[in-house]
């Protein structure tokens, strides 16, 4: 019996995180983000017509915010939206089976790390409720798709005797967010190579074969990658690039060296600040940001808190795990002669960081989210070190507890405290209150004008409308152009996105207006015809209004 | 042009100085030549230290880093306690064998100087405050509880994880993860947040970082080395946790072991020529660019408010060779300018006409005589520390004249802007 209970404890773990995942998807987050609107739309759009919001007909990539998102959530989304309708939780469904199976995926890792089922089932039970686990699983996020694919992929790699299993997984892992794109090929190319073993090859003629024999185990993987990836590239040639010229490092920084000790216009011809040592430094330091374990559970950066990827309070891992994580890379690192294991979750590691390390952001999780489970298993062999040294039962008990209430902590923040800090202005809702009152509404006006603050609402007007996706292809036309930025409303049949002019639009008739709420019942309602007929409110405070003018 | 050489005295210095009764230029450089010397023990000592564990090759490279390091001059020129705590470090890692009995007389010499010499409250103690605890377990119930659509969890789940005395232990983590910080170890050129700080290493040092962890492992060493650097980061750590300072002085023991393991790394790395080669010419770039740096910026890198005084006194040094005044009132808003006051202008500074004392000339009794302080003293603070550019006019309107005014690189005074001035009132 007792052998049973490390299986026991995998099982429950895995039932936990089924129900962690899945529970209150509707109401934590209480908001969608408008990412989450835009895929649950296209998804909507796709299911009924094969085209996205724009009208092409079965794409690769979702036009959407001009940011051409990978299709392959929408196309997944599909299934669930005919059975549960277009809500929060059919949108959010991939993304939370996603979360699943990387759960299993990672088991099935660990067990190639872990020998000890004891300890590989408690160190599971403790990496299980990361916060970045969690996180991503309850909001809709391409990349997260992505990732569990690309862990699938890295798994398959090293464990399928058929490597086509692994090129079938980083395959839909590309067709699910771009870094899986440049992090396959990275990971296959480093796998097959090894060059890390090169050091320690004594001749050039053993290194030379080391060479050829592993281009023979690389060269067709590589090509077959890229010809299943080339429709992506083929269908919106150029385009699909728009995303990495807005954020790539290499123009963001230039001139690299601080402005004021250049001392020639040329940063690369500077004697005493050149440019190139200081860009040497941005890019090291991208790779390394990822290896910070600051980075990895404490520090929260600008650019992550103005994003849903923040998890208020804590990073990408709990706070111990950071501490553990160094154990672990020296521990790697001291192995790093010994077994082509170990290399491989440093080579999985840097071809995860790569597509990230080259955009303008620091440390990015979002955008390097394909290199978490690896990360994981260095914690996981930091801990099982550190299990070595820990004699006394009491400490042991003591750790397992903090682990334990850490978890909880884990969850409470992710279900409650999350939704509570991140509602607003990623995930704005109102939307979501308003917009079915505001539909039966709409029916008996001639005209519809939405006011409101943010740059791409219109995609929550299609959501909560469920605007027939016939009528949205035909004014693909007159939407703003690839390459445009900021504001992307756009006005279609009655619904008209601008802002308010009350002194002027209160003179309108048969309109309904939605729009902010700074103006009071008195003010509005002192206008002949005019009525306020709803004040909208998110999950915190009053947010919108209604007003008809008859 | 502000460079490292000719920067102000800090405020440890000036305490130093006023205690050995030479607080004047002269001094100031008689402490900087002994604290130079100080470090070259230093140095000395610690190349003993590590020859004893490893060779010559290692010891000397260890010691070249600290040695060319920014933070080492930065140290050296202006904070002689911490290049003392350093020497004392050595001295004792010198004459005795690494031990627990060692690392804890360490551990008790470190906390001793932060909390008693240097008088910083130690970082860690401030986070065991269980009133704070409790405020952050009700605000975070208030604020769970105000979302109107949200998952229910049961109350007792919630509080499992929402108690006090978890926040505790939350928070004391929270303030040792700076500790683990590659960034400012080794980014500090480079740095995304702009933080205030000084360079440790060079970036290209973390590739004999990596190549040195890899080294230590190696069967030779395991024994000697790694009971050093592990015993050293455990001080180092300790110390990072009972100081409360800027972030690269909190962490300056730690590059004691760091060192050691990218000299380790730095031989192991010229086991293949070129990567060595490469490595070390990039290096070697870093040392000087990071002098001509400094040589150019000081002020990005160092404490502003040693500036602030300097222009202070040496304006009013001047003006009043020509202008006698009865009453002088300085800003006390940075930091103690009594003691920076008897630095530059001796025991004057115990007469009567000297008031230290920040102050608001928008709306104090405006007493007759030469104040010096800050943009927002004279013209009134402003909450976003936007103090309007024509501050000098504006005091002019309210019959405030500036005699002179200079803008410091950082924000040291928030609210009161970063201009600084001298005024006269008649």
């Amino acid at each position: 019996m007792i052998n049973r209970i490390p299986t026991l404890i995998v099982l429950i773990t895995i039932i936990i995180g089924i129900v962690v995942r899945l529970t209150a998807l509707n109401s934590s987050p209480p908001s969608l983000g408008f990412d989450e609107a835009a895929l649950g739309y296209n998804a909507y759009s796709l299911m009924l017509t094969g085209k996205d919001e724009y009208g092409n007909f079965l794409p690769v990539s979702l036009r959407s915010f001009n940011d051409f998102k990978p299709a392959l959530y929408a196309y997944l989304t599909i299934p669930f939206v005919k059975l549960m309708g277009l809500n929060e939780v059919s949108v959010r469904m991939v993304s939370a089976i996603s979360g699943i199976v990387s759960l299993v995926l990672f088991y099935l890792l660990l067990k190639e790390y872990v020998k000890n089922e004891w300890h590989r089932a408690f160190i599971f039970l403790w990496l299980s409720m990361e916060p970045w686990r969690l996180h991503f699983s309850r909001n809709a996020f391409e990349t997260h798709l992505s990732s569990m694919l690309f862990l699938a992929g890295a798994y398959a790699l090293i464990k399928a005797k058929n490597k086509l299993w692994s090129l079938l997984f980083f395959g839909l892992s590309a067709y699910s967010y771009h870094s899986a794109r440049l992090s396959v090929p990275a990971l296959i190319v480093l796998w097959g190579l090894d060059p890390m073993r090169w050091l320690w090859v004594g001749d050039m003629r053993h290194l030379g074969q080391n060479i050829v024999v592993g281009i023979k185990k690389t060269w067709w993987m590589v090509a077959l990658f890229i010809l299943i990836v080339l429709p992506v590239f083929a269908a919106n040639s150029t385009l699909v690039l728009t995303r990495f010229n807005q954020e790539n490092v290499f123009k963001r920084f230039y001139p690299y060296a601080p402005k004021e000790l250049l001392g020639v216009t040329n940063p690369y011809l500077s004697l005493n600040s050149n440019g190139m040592y200081y860009f040497g430094g941005i890019i090291t330091g991208h790779i390394m940001s990822y290896f910070s374990p600051i980075n990895l559970n404490y520090r929260i950066y600008n650019w992550v808190k103005m994003s849903p990827q923040f998890i208020p309070g804590m990073g990408m891992l709990g706070w111990i795990e950071g501490i553990v994580f160094v154990v672990g890379i020296v521990f790697v690192i001291r192995k790093i002669a010994e077994s082509e294991k170990y290399r491989y979750l440093i080579y999985w590691m840097f071809s995860g960081i790569a597509p990230a390390a080259v955009t303008w952001t620091w440390y990015h999780p979002l955008r390097s989210l394909n290199i978490f489970p690896a990360i994981e298993i260095v914690v996981a062999l930091g801990a099982i070190e550190l299990i070595g040294m820990i004699k006394s039962k009491l400490v042991m008990a003591v750790v397992s507890l903090l682990l334990i209430v850490t978890m909880v902590y884990t969850i409470n923040n992710e279900l409650l405290y999350s939704a509570y800090e991140n509602h607003g202005e990623y995930q704005p809702g109102g939307f979501r209150e308003g917009m079915e009152e505001f539909r039966e509404l709409s029916k008996d006006y001639d005209q519809v004008i939405i006011d409101s603050p943010h740059a791409q609402s219109f995609i929550f007007v299609l959501f909560y409308q469920k605007i027939d996706p016939a009528v949205v292809h035909k004014y693909a036309n007159i939407r703003p152009q690839p390459g445009v930025e900021g504001n992307l409303n756009f006005n279609f049949e009655k619904f008209v996105f601008r802002p308010l002019d009350w002194p002027k639009d209160k003179e309108l008739k048969n309109t309904i207006i939605w729009t902010d709420d700074t103006m009071s019942k008195e003010e509005i309602e002192s206008v002949p015809g005019a009525k306020l007929r709803k004040v909208v409110s998110n999950a915190l405070y009053d947010t919108a209004r209604i007003i008809t003018l008859e | 042009m502000i460079s490292l050489f000719n920067y102000p005295p800090t405020e440890q210095q000036i305490g130093i100085l006023l205690n050995l009764g030479l607080a004047n230029e002269n001094g100031l450089f008689f402490l900087r030549m002994l604290t130079t010397l100080l470090g070259i023990f230093f140095l000395g000592l610690w190349y003993k230290v590590v020859i004893k564990a490893t060779s010559v090759k290692v010891a000397i490279f260890s010691s070249f880093l600290l040695a060319v390091s920014p933070s080492s001059w930065v140290l050296v020129w202006s904070y002689p306690i911490l290049v003392f705590k350093l020497f004392l470090v050595s001295i004792f890692l010198f004459s005795f064998k690494m031990s627990w009995k060692l690392i804890i007389f360490l551990l008790v010499v470190v906390i001793g100087i932060n909390t008693f010499v240097l008088g910083q409250s130690p970082a860690v103690l401030s986070k065991i405050k269980m009133n704070d605890a409790k405020a952050e377990v009700g605000a975070r119930f208030m604020a769970e509880d105000s979302l109107r659509i949200k998952a229910e969890l049961p109350l007792w789940w919630r509080r499992v994880g929402y108690n006090k005395y978890f926040i505790v232990y939350k928070e004391l983590l929270a303030e040792a993860m700076p500790f683990f910080d590659l960034e400012t170890l080794f980014f500090q050129e480079v740095h995304p947040m702009e933080q205030k700080s000084v360079v440790m290493f060079y970036w290209p040092s973390i590739i004999l970082l990596v190549v040195g962890i890899y080294a230590i492992f190696q069967k030779n060493h395991v024994n000697t080395v790694a009971v050093i650097v592990v015993g050293l980061f455990l001080i180092a750590f300790v110390d990072y946790l009972f100081s409360n300072t800027v972030v690269y002085q909190r962490l300056i023991v730690v590059m004691l072991p760091l060192s050691v393991v990218m000299a380790l790394g730095f031989r192991e790395l010229w086991k293949w020529k070129a990567v060595g080669g490469v490595v070390s010419m990039v290096l070697l770039y870093g040392i000087y660019t990071n002098a001509f740096d400094l040589s150019r910026r000081a002020d990005y890198w160092l404490d502003n408010r040693p500036l602030v005084y300097e222009f202070w006194y040496k304006n009013l040094k001047e003006y009043g060779k020509n202008n006698p005044h009865d009453y002088v009132r300085v800003s006390t808003l940075v930091g103690n300018s009594l003691s920076y006051c008897q630095f530059y202008l001796g025991n004057e500074c115990f007469e009567g006409k000297y008031e230290f004392n920040s102050f608001d000339l928008s709306k104090d009794t405006k007493k007759n005589g030469v104040y010096l302080g800050f943009a927002g003293e004279f013209v009134g603070p402003k909450f976003k520390n936007d103090i309007d550019p024509n501050w000098v006019e504006l005091a002019r309107s309210n019959g405030i004249r500036v005699l002179t005014s200079s803008n410091i690189r950082d924000t040291v005074a928030y609210r009161y802007g970063n201009d600084i001035g001298l005024a006269e009132i008649k």
